[in-house]
């Protein structure tokens, strides 16, 4: 066959594996739970409905990121979701929710096993049951369509406010979420109201390629250092701490520790959101939580005590809050002061290849927001002062 | 959109080709053409399709009315208006923030403080490209070398045609007007093969070798200042390759596509690095742009008549105007001055320098090239002085990560560089064992494209 009708069938070969390949379900592809469940979105949720994945050897994000194999630490996960497209047993949907936790991938339990979310240890330790709505960045959305489709007995919503996630994200989530945009519109009217959905199943199709799964990673295996530079390295940054131990940060949280930025815009939203949750029913309480970088910094090699910043920007946003009156608890110092007695035991409350809470940074934090919460039913105030 | 990404060659190539042979008369096909390049370059930003039109109905505009008028003084005055509105267009958006920069830096040297601030202007891609295409034409109208086309779509084809609009080659009518003329005429199958063969190499070129030097070279160069000289020495030879394929793949793919639609484009590389002297070098090196500058600005200017002087004037002009139009930055002017002195001093002492042994010329004219490149790379007059001093002053050491990988592809590189044949010499015939080997080779290219970062041609910043 010659070259000028050879290569146009290749083309055309390696497209359709790449297109049918495509409607494979891709489960031994992803190395981490969230790759899969977030492919085929349900409207107002960011993970696919009625979903399962299981695996023995998932890793962290900035061991992928940075392309560090010799920093993966494997380990087994499940992930399920409910029928609403939020991580929740199946069942809890059907029962009376005493509380919502709403927040980012912290909340949603990024790298962990189901039994180790923060809902979850939350609702071990204070015997309520709580509903992991962790996910979308729009949490006053989520919090209203949640109201819509749940039994609650109570109306606790307990919203975990990440460090370093920019505010537009949350603003533009919410202002999606209230007024789709035109291809969301256009989408609703031809397929009569089920747009969305739609957008999500083309969306899922068009951006997870199979072909291009296993081409990234043949070339992530190849780019070593040794057959091709690792030029991936540049997106994470590797420090040591104090022990010698490795540990992987993602450059933003360390430019956004070096240079902090106003509390004001933070402040201004969530007493906003706080507002209109009150207004929906519910009892809202702040959670601030603080990033890998900000945890880890005074226990890493070479780190300067000095740029420990003594006024951080997540302690005046708890300070201006409470200060008009919003339940508010930062993590900050506690994380902190857990982060550096553990290191004499080697346990850390992050995964070190993940910018994430691992299964004892979410059982801290939930024993934090526990301890918080029957502080403030007796009546006592807690925050940097209480822990 | 880049030829080396698979929304090209899944979506856009596949239907512009299958439409376009779908299509009978020769306005139709101008028609598709033309939509499907405008639709090729909105991937970019659908905006600066409007700035295409413009240029495109001005210059078609001076070429109707050239056709119409015989007074030599009105036939100035459109050559002059459509030239400066040409040009007009390209110094705003590509030169405007450079002369704004440019005024308050020496005011500042000289103790004033101008307040003129950078307007920020988005540099439309491919604007320099397709402005010299205009010019071209509206010159060529001019002198009379071309007989302008009356039809509209035949020359918005012509500046728009997406093989060559956003990196080139800066195609003259002339060179392709006889293939736009019977477009209608033109059998598919004819050129199918080289066609494809033009396209396969380009991608190897371009993904297999400018891009994994690329992917070793551009970490190094990140960090300059720490350089050894075996460091500074193994980034510049790469770099030097890694252009040549770039460009040179390119070009290779979009001779290729205009074969799969019947429009011959010109060979743009013919093994530059082969050359003697630096003068064979221009004569070899972006053939499109060297000999654009050579018929409409050298040669206006007076080209190698009068003095030695006037000569070495001319030239100098020419190359830093040259240098100029690759990007609005000092380097490129210096690397233009730095190449026009070398053609003068190659025109005063060239007879010495053609006595010398052939290996010697060679490996000559290659350093003095090289050399060029470390201005033409850096990404300003510091790291060009840098990493000059790191190449001619010795410093130990060597940091360069998979230097082996490097070895190996500079290697290859070399060899189809300096001693092997360019696309144009290869007859685009092969057997089943070197079909089977491009077809890997290709396939080896396109897993690459699925699997690494994308790479956009380094003449696209041009």
């Amino acid at each position: 066959m010659s070259i000028g009708r050879l290569l146009p069938r290749m083309i055309a070969v390696l497209f359709l594996i790449d297109a049918l390949s495509r409607f494979v379900p891709q489960d031994r592809l992803c190395f981490q739970a969230w790759e899969c469940v977030t492919r085929f979105q349900e409207p107002g949720a960011i993970f696919e409905a009625n979903r399962q994945f299981r695996s023995e050897r998932t890793h962290g994000n900035m061991a992928n990121m940075g392309n560090v194999p010799a920093l993966r630490q494997y380990r087994p996960q499940v992930f399920t979701t409910d029928a609403y497209g939020f991580r929740n047993e199946p069942s809890l949907a059907n029962g009376n929710i005493d509380g919502l936790v709403l927040g980012d991938s912290y909340v949603a339990g990024y790298g962990n096993s189901d039994g180790d979310t923060l809902p979850v240890r939350l609702s071990e330790q204070t015997g309520r049951r709580f509903y992991n709505a962790g996910g979308p960045y729009a949490y006053l959305a989520t919090a209203r369509l949640l109201k819509t489709k749940l039994r609650f007995a109570g109306r606790r919503a307990i919203v975990v406010w990440t460090e370093n996630v920019p505010l537009p994200f949350f603003e533009d989530a919410e202002r999606r979420a209230e007024n789709p945009d035109r291809k969301s519109r256009l989408l609703n009217l031809v397929f009569h109201g089920h747009g969305e959905r739609v957008r999500s199943e083309l969306r899922g199709l068009w951006f997870m390629s199979p072909v291009k799964i296993v081409a990234e990673k043949a070339y992530l295996a190849v780019s070593n250092d040794k057959i091709l530079p690792n030029t991936y390295a540049q997106r994470v940054s590797i420090r040591r701490l104090t022990t010698g131990t490795p540990i992987i940060f993602y450059p933003p949280d360390l430019e956004a520790f070096e240079r902090p930025g106003e509390a004001r815009p933070a402040v201004d939203h969530l007493r906003w959101l706080t507002a209109e949750l009150k207004n929906e029913g519910f009892d809202p309480l702040i959670v601030l939580a603080p990033s890998k970088y900000t945890v880890y910094y005074p226990t890493l090699e070479r780190s300067n005590p000095e740029n420990v910043d003594t006024n951080p920007l997540l302690a005046r946003v708890e300070r201006a809050l409470r200060g008009a009156g919003v339940s508010v608890l930062d993590l900050t110092p506690g994380f902190q002061a857990q982060a550096h007695r553990d290191l004499a035991t080697g346990q850390y409350l992050y995964w070190l290849d993940d910018t994430h809470w691992n299964a004892r940074g979410l059982e801290f934090a939930a024993a934090l927001i526990h301890r918080h919460l029957n502080a403030t039913s007796d009546g006592k105030v807690s925050g940097h002062d209480g822990i | 959109m880049l030829f080396n990404s698979l929304i090209f060659l899944y979506a856009f190539l596949p239907v512009t080709y299958f439409v376009f042979w779908r299509l009978k008369t020769p306005t139709q096909r101008y028609v598709w053409l033309t939509l499907a390049s405008y639709w090729f370059y909105s991937f970019w930003n659908y905006k600066f399709c409007a700035l295409l039109l413009f240029t495109t109905v001005v210059s078609f505009a001076a070429g109707v009315a050239l056709l119409k008028i015989a007074d030599a003084r009105r036939r100035r005055l459109i050559l002059t208006i459509s030239v400066a509105s040409d040009l007009a267009v390209l110094a705003f958006f590509k030169y405007a923030d450079f002369g704004l920069g440019s005024i308050a830096a020496a005011g500042r040297l000289a103790g004033f403080d101008f307040p003129l601030k950078p307007l920020q202007i988005i540099l439309p891609i491919g604007i320099s490209f397709y402005t010299f295409h205009s010019i071209s034409y509206i010159v060529d109208a001019y002198r009379g070398t071309i007989k302008p086309t009356r039809n509209f779509w035949e020359y918005a084809t012509y500046v728009s045609l997406f093989s060559q609009l956003v990196a080139g080659p800066i195609v003259r009518f002339r060179q392709i007007e006889a293939d736009l003329d019977r477009i209608d005429r033109v059998d598919r199958r004819e050129h199918l093969d080289r066609a494809w063969s033009f396209f396969a190499i380009g991608m190897i070129e371009k993904v297999l070798i400018a891009d994994t030097i690329a992917t070793i070279i551009n970490p190094a160069l990140t960090r300059y200042a720490s350089l050894s000289t075996l460091d500074a020495w193994l980034c510049m030879i790469g770099y030097s390759y890694q252009l040549y394929f770039d460009f040179a793949g390119y070009s290779d793919m979009a001779v290729g596509l205009g074969y799969l639609f019947g429009i011959r484009i010109p060979q743009n590389f013919n093994s530059p690095y082969k050359s003697k002297n630096i003068a064979e070098f221009w004569r070899r090196w972006h053939i499109s742009l060297s000999s654009w500058l050579r018929d409409y600005l050298f040669q206006p200017l007076g080209g190698l008549f009068g003095s030695k002087w006037q000569q070495a004037w001319n030239l100098l002009v020419t190359m830093s105007l040259g240098g100029l139009w690759h990007g609005a930055s000092w380097t490129f002017v210096i690397w233009g001055v730095y190449h026009g002195l070398l053609l003068a001093a190659y025109g005063t002492v060239g007879r010495g320098w053609d006595r010398l042994p052939v290996i010697a010329r060679q490996a000559g004219t290659f350093l003095a090239v090289l050399i060029g490149w470390v201005i033409f790379r850096a990404t300003d007059l510091t790291m060009a002085r840098v990493m000059l001093e790191k190449m001619f002053f010795f410093q130990p050491g060597f940091s360069v990560v998979a230097a082996a990988a490097l070895v190996l592809v500079l290697g290859i590189a070399g060899w189809l560089a300096h001693a092997g044949p360019n696309s144009f010499e290869l007859k685009h015939e092969w057997g089943a064992g070197a079909t089977v080997a491009l077809a890997a080779l290709f396939a080896l290219s396109l897993l690459t494209v699925y699997g690494a970062q994308a790479s956009p041609f380094l003449y696209f910043q041009f």
